[in-house]
């Protein structure tokens, strides 16, 4: 009897030891997108966060750069969080809201609407900074399975290993830097750029030969606005201002006609930029740093101001500037953008560009 | 013992078969790639002033044969390392993409009529010749019209009242 406790002892501690190192094998081969390829550290960190958000932006790159979250806060005490990654598809999109509704339900879902061209899915990598953060649920083997190309297999997100073991020979510091914890890239989602690089001239807007957006990416958007509804929210479609790629005036009359037949609102942001005050232009002070596709840190904060100016003169929204645990929350989070902005700040003073980020 | 230490020699296999398992697949690169360029196409091939340009040939001796462009602009991808370019000629737009620091060709739009295809189809070109030069049957009020070949498509826009060609593109295929 005492030799079988023995045994049965033995074989759990040995699976143990099997799995834990399985574990700690997989976490150490796992890219960490820390300093290279920071986009794909984005999805993760949404689970850090302590408190519930009023607004939930949703969609791609033209949603992470371009809104900041901290200026929404000072500006109109407005909690917001930006769900969001490199050439985010609409299904991706969709289930990264379902993931957001395990843990909380915002008043406003914003949604940018650049996605509903892309029909099918793109390239593994951007698949992998999207799906790999996300918490293994459900909803993440939904996304996958949505999002696969046609190598892909739905067993390597659930164990990365299987995908990433041939990086043993690639493994940088970083590797063993951030196997425990990650530092902090965004700023409620928005990844901060204070360099500025003018726009110039952009290549003539390539004709098309059928302008109707795809019928998966209408499925989804059905998806997302009766999700929507089921739980209450608003949903908000925008078309951010960020100059190229081209987003046809064929595409914009579809979302137009949608958002009014399903009773939506939608703003087509690039038709505000003057309002806005964005100047995409100007050698020294131009709102892009990257030529007109997305805006540096000043017009991100452009963008936020008068978007949170429309929300509040459209819906009711709560103030929760005196609210003092949301307050405490937020101010911890504006002193690490204010930090980051300074050392931007100093970079560019110091070496013309951005070396750190 | 002799079953525990089976156990043991199955699960020390199980990690091994982890890494050797999968064959030799390389985990996602730091650049986003359309996909790995392999042999030049043969089949849809745009040539301007004899300078042969294949789909997914390397740009830089085609774009320096080319010589100046009227314009160029460059824009980098979303997360990836890298630069889409694209050089405008007065007559086409040649578009190209990364791999691993090398640009290789994705794109050849044309822009006016002054240029044509090897079958000889320009902007411009009624629906009656593209049909002969390619065997097609494509009919009045299609909008587009795509042949592949290997590496390379060439896609035509035709007016929809009309079939007349309005715009001509050789691709890279995924």
């Amino acid at each position: 009897m005492k030799r079988n406790i023995k045994r049965i002892i033995f074989v759990v501690a040995a699976v143990a030891v099997w799995v834990g190192a399985f574990f700690m094998t997989q976490r150490l081969l796992e890219p960490k997108y820390m300093d290279d390829l920071i986009e794909g550290a984005l999805t993760a960190e949404y689970y850090d966060e302590t408190t519930k958000h009023d607004v939930i932006f949703i969609g791609d790159c033209e949603v992470y750069e371009n809104f900041s979250p901290v200026t929404l806060w000072e500006n109109y005490g407005i909690t917001s969080y930006i769900r969001g990654n490199a050439q985010q598809l609409i299904w991706q999109s969709y289930y990264l809201l379902e993931d957001t509704l395990r843990y909380e339900k915002p008043e406003f879902v914003v949604f940018n609407v650049l996605s509903m061209k892309y029909g099918e899915p793109q390239s593994e990598e951007y698949n992998r900074l999207t799906l790999d953060g996300m918490e293994l649920s459900p909803v993440k083997i939904k996304a996958v399975e949505a999002s696969m190309t046609e190598d892909e297999e739905l067993i390597t997100y659930i164990f990365p290993i299987l995908r990433y073991h041939s990086r043993w020979n690639q493994l940088k510091s970083e590797d063993f830097e951030y196997f425990f914890k990650k530092d902090k890239i965004s700023h409620n989602g928005f990844i901060m750029r204070a360099d500025v690089r003018p726009a110039t001239t952009f290549p003539e807007p390539e004709p098309l030969a059928d302008y109707t957006l795809p019928a998966t990416c209408w499925e989804y958007l059905d998806k997302m606005a009766a999700l929507c509804k089921e739980n209450d929210i608003e949903l908000i479609l925008i078309k951010a201002p960020s100059l190229y790629p081209v987003w046809y005036d064929q595409w914009d009359e579809q979302i137009v006609e949608y958002a009014q037949k399903n009773g939506l609102a939608y703003i087509n942001l690039l038709d505000k930029c003057d309002e806005i005050g964005i100047d995409f232009y100007s050698p020294e002070t131009a709102d892009t740093y990257d030529r007109g596709l997305h805006l540096n840190l000043s017009g991100a904060e452009k963008l936020s101001n008068y978007f949170g100016g429309w929300l509040c003169s459209n819906y009711q929204i709560t103030d929760h500037r005196n609210d003092p645990d949301i307050s405490a929350v937020y101010s911890e989070k504006s002193a690490d953008y204010y930090a980051m902005k300074e050392d931007q700040l100093r970079e560019l003073s110091e070496f013309g560009e951005l070396k750190s980020y | 013992m002799k079953k525990t230490v089976s156990i043991l020699l199955i699960l020390a296999a199980l990690m091994c078969m982890l890494f050797v398992g999968c064959g030799d697949s390389t985990a996602p690169s730091a650049e986003a790639t359309p996909n790995a360029p392999s042999a030049p196409a043969k089949e849809y091939v745009f040539s301007y002033n004899g300078i042969s340009i294949p789909m997914k040939a390397e740009a830089a001796p085609i774009v320096s044969q080319l010589g100046e462009p009227l314009n160029y602009f460059e824009s980098e991808s979303c997360a990836f390392k890298g630069l889409d370019k694209i050089y405008t000629y007065a007559s086409f737009e040649l578009c190209t993409y990364p791999v691993d620091g090398v640009d290789y060709v994705l794109s050849v739009r044309f822009t006016n009529d002054t240029v044509s295809t090897a079958e000889g189809i320009s902007i411009g070109s009624s629906l009656d010749s593209l049909n002969t030069v390619y065997s097609s049957s494509v009919a009045v009020g299609e909008t587009g019209f795509t042949l592949t070949g290997g590496d390379s498509s060439l896609a035509f826009i035709l007016d929809g009242s009309t079939g007349a060609v309005t715009s001509v593109k050789y691709s890279a295929n995924n």
